[in-house]
């Protein structure tokens, strides 16, 4: 019988994150009656079948003790090979977060073999991942972005610095760095590690403030409450609170939530979100990260796979973490699996185009 | 009649040998280790030894006059499973790890068993008894004849890792010393990873199959720098690490009294320790140590990277400024930086990042984030409102030092001390012990001396100091004090935790 698959790991700087929002839906999924497997992407990119009621302790020194190697075959009938046998998956529950299991490399992957998976399809989930296309979408559709340019393009941002870079690809902090100006960015991009694959300038606005708001998709389209998280360097986001919060992941985080903000601020967070999710494609769940400056507002990214797949934002409405991800199951195994289309590719061009030597004569 | 006595003999074997197994399997399996520690535990006390005594009493009787066979085989067999006391068949820190290779071991010292008893049988029914009693050494027998086995079956995540590395061929950097280990590695992935993807093997993932594991299991495809830590238990290990393992830059951070049983003296200690400079094209030696200094002159690279903490004349020096120290590059001050926990090591990483190249011009933001490793003396506030420096995962006299020296720098209140002292000093283990039971008394307000092993020394030491010491039987009990003592403005450190295998 099929069963769904919680995936998580991946090679990509939130790896050891994404084992903790894996183990965790694995185990809300598994107390709420459901039969789960979990695989887990190691760093070095292999495949591994690990105990669904693993610990994160298991993962601490690399490869837990107890697994047995996956192989992951691209093809129709392929995917996850137990040996020689494929695993009967229904759906993956996609918990990787960063990197190529965010971007879209995986997603599309998955399309080829026929896997239905959580998450936006490959396209949504690469305009997820590009900072500099996402913003550059907003904006096109008319809602507030920062702008943001590509270093080294030779564009300029309309007010002086001080800027942020960061990396154009990645879901992290990490990379993140402020700068004062155009010269000192681009000897940050030759010479740093995160931004190999490029960086992206916008302005800094210090004493700005993050509101994130979680979008589902299923059974309706809906938004969770509001949160404000405290940054380090918070008052109230001290030294004992750092070291003394709870089990790790997302969930353990300090945060205002709900935000205490106007309602007229709320609710514009509320319909941005919104329209967000249907230009990049959401499905089952995503996180959107705004900024507020002043009176300001920004839409700053958005997590196609956020952390603890953003179960804790969903205080008002209230939804337990165990509906949200059997809703997310169902919704994508009401789904059907990517088809290409073949219509038109029926020989007619092949047999009346004679031999190739003639073409090329 | 006999057969009663094979199946008593066979159950406490089943059972003692749960308790030596996990000797051998927290000593990483060294031959001898199992013997080591059973005389240990056997002469600890009066009751162990008493309980020794009666075992070999009862032998004798049974080889004199091989009357009571039962009834002693009995009384010996009881002891073999209870004793010796204090060393649990479970245990708490350390529980036995049923890996393929502890089957092995039983299984192995099982049929030594059998052998001796079977086959001593034809003369005389105690032997099995005597085999009981001598499982230790058996065991040890099987770790010897073993240890080729384990190597050969290694081999395969040993090629695995080998092969991956030279696919993915990052610059190798290889650490080694005493101690420092662990944090010279941090402070070398904290300077280099600005600039390049660095991987540094995990903490204690030191040896042949921990470095297997460190590259099959975390050199991401897109490692730039790979650095990894080397640890030693005795000549040739590091020069077989090396061979598949081959590093561009290879460092000794310092040479010091760890591990000395192992070793037999310093100098052995030293020249394991060299081998890791045998192929490198750079070495980066900590010459504040006497015996680092004086390998300088025979090094055959051409790039030789000396490192000082103590101002002296070397490629890279550190000299106390005001506020913590300047750093100099081949003579010429690059930065200065606040006070450092180690600075020998951090000049060592200075030396490490130089060979790699990299920009250091934020050398000393860059430093100021930098923390210590979990378990290497971590700071942090506890439930009850006190200061805990967690520094249990250490076991050398310079760790003791800086992690007294925070100690002292927290808190207004009580200060207190917990530790067993330190292990694996060889000769040098009760002296170093005394003087750090002489600093903690200084620093501390209280001593919480826990366990045998280095009672008496530490008590020695603290006898002068005006500290309260307090005895403790267990690392638990010690903890229960603290949490009842303790409160808003306290501190407490918790200087080594010894695995339950030691009194």
């Amino acid at each position: 019988m099929s069963k769904p698959v919680v995936l998580f790991g991946g090679p990509s700087p939130e790896h050891d994150i994404s084992i903790l929002t894996g183990l965790q839906a694995a185990r809300a999924l598994i107390s709420d009656g459901l039969d789960v497997d979990a695989i887990y992407w190691s760093k070095t990119q292999q495949w591994f079948q690990v105990d669904s009621s693993s610990e994160a302790s298991d993962f601490a020194q690399g490869v837990p003790a107890k697994n047995k190697p996956l192989r992951f075959v691209v093809e129709p009938g392929g995917g996850f090979m137990l040996k020689k046998k494929a695993l009967d998956v229904s759906v993956v529950l996609n918990c990787c977060h960063g990197g190529p299991g965010e971007d879209g490399t995986l997603q599309a992957a998955f399309d080829l073999v026929g896997l239905k998976y959580t998450g936006p399809n490959a396209a949504g989930s690469a305009l997820g991942m590009d900072k500099l296309a996402f913003g550059a979408v907003v904006t096109a559709a008319g809602l507030p972005s920062l702008p943001r340019v590509l270093v080294g393009a030779g564009d300029r941002l309309p007010d002086p610095g001080p800027y942020i870079l960061k990396p154009r690809f990645g879901g992290s902090s990490i990379g993140i760095e402020v700068v004062d100006d155009y010269t000192t960015a681009e000897a940050l991009l030759a010479s740093s590690p995160h931004m190999r694959d490029g960086g992206v300038l916008e302005p800094f606005l210090a004493g700005s403030r993050d509101l994130n708001i979680a979008v589902r998709t299923f059974p309706q389209l809906e938004v969770s409450a509001i949160e404000a998280p405290y940054r380090e360097g918070d008052a109230i986001y001290d030294y004992s609170q750092k070291y003394l919060v709870g089990d790790g992941g997302m969930d353990a985080a300090k945060r205002e939530l709900p935000a205490d903000i106007p309602e007229e601020l709320a609710e514009r967070i509320r319909s941005i979100a919104r329209q967000v999710a249907v230009l990049v494609g959401v499905r089952t769940v995503s996180r959107i990260d705004f900024l507020l400056y002043g009176d300001d507002l920004y839409v700053n990214e958005i997590n196609t796979i956020p952390g603890s797949l953003s179960g804790y934002l969903w205080v008002d409405p209230f939804i337990p973490r165990n509906v949200l991800l059997r809703d997310a199951l169902d919704e994508i195994s009401q789904q059907s699996a990517r088809r290409y289309n073949v219509t038109g590719a029926d020989g007619t061009a092949l047999h009346s185009a004679g031999t190739i030597a003639s073409k090329l004569g | 009649m006999t057969s009663a006595l094979w199946l008593l003999s066979l159950a406490a074997v089943a059972v003692s040998s749960l308790r030596w197994l996990r000797v051998g399997q927290r000593e990483h399996y060294l031959p001898g280790s199992v013997s080591e520690f059973a005389w240990r535990w056997w002469t600890l006390n009066l009751i162990n030894t008493f309980l020794l005594a009666l075992v070999i009493l009862g032998l004798v009787v049974v080889f004199m006059d091989g009357e009571d066979l039962i009834v002693i085989g009995l009384g010996v067999a009881f002891i073999m499973v209870i004793a010796p006391r204090g060393l649990g068949v479970k245990g708490s820190t350390s529980p036995l790890i049923w890996t393929d290779r502890l089957r092995r071991v039983a299984i192995f010292t099982a049929i030594l068993w059998l052998a001796v008893a079977v086959s001593g049988a034809m003369w005389h029914s105690g032997v099995m008894l005597v085999a009981l009693v001598v499982l230790p050494i058996l065991m040890d027998l099987a770790l010897w004849v073993l240890a080729p086995v384990e190597r050969r079956l290694n081999g395969k995540w040993v090629n695995e890792a080998h092969a991956k590395l030279a696919s993915i061929d990052p610059t190798v950097v290889a650490i080694t010393g005493s101690y420092g280990k662990t944090t010279t590695k941090g402070l070398v992935a904290a300077l280099a990873s600005p600039h390049l993807t660095v991987v540094a093997s995990p903490a204690s993932f030191n040896n042949r199959m921990g470095l297997a594991r460190a590259i099959n299991e975390h050199l991401a495809l897109d490692t730039d720098v790979f650095i990894a830590e080397m640890g030693t238990y005795g000549p040739g290990e590091i020069r077989d690490l090396c061979s598949w393992i081959p590093p561009k830059i290879a460092v000794i951070t310092a040479i010091g009294p760890v591990h000395l049983e192992r070793f037999g003296s310093l100098d052995v200690t030293v020249a394991a320790k060299a081998e890791i400079f045998e192929h490198a094209e750079v070495a980066v030696v900590n010459i504040d140590d006497e015996r680092l200094a004086a390998l300088v002159p025979d090094l055959g690279q051409d790039s030789i990277i000396t490192c000082s903490a103590e101002g002296a004349d070397a490629t890279v020096s550190l000299s106390p400024s005001e506020s913590g120290f300047f750093v100099r590059l081949r003579g010429e001050v690059i930065s200065e930086i606040g006070a450092v926990a180690m600075p020998s090591n951090l000049a060592c990483a200075i030396g490490v990042a130089a060979a790699l190249e990299v920009p250091l011009d934020r050398l000393s933001s860059i430093i100021s984030e930098t923390q210590a490793p979990a378990h290497r003396q971590d700071v942090f506030l506890g439930e009850g409102g006190f200061h805990i420096i967690d520094d249990t995962y250490n076991s050398n006299p310079a760790g003791v030092r800086s992690a007294l020296s925070a100690l002292a720098g927290l808190g207004e209140g009580r200060r207190v001390v917990v530790t067993p002292g330190m292990v694996e000093l060889g000769s040098a283990q009760f002296r170093e012990n005394k003087e750090f039971g002489r600093m903690a008394a200084e620093v501390a307000s209280d001593v919480l001396v826990v366990g045998h092993t280095n009672r008496k020394a530490l008590l020695e030491g603290t006898k002068d100091g005006a500290a309260s010491v307090i005895v403790m039987l267990s690392r638990p009990e010690a903890v229960a004090w603290v949490k009842a003592n303790l409160g808003v403005g306290d501190a407490v450190l918790y200087e080594n935790d010894l695995p339950d295998h030691y009194a």
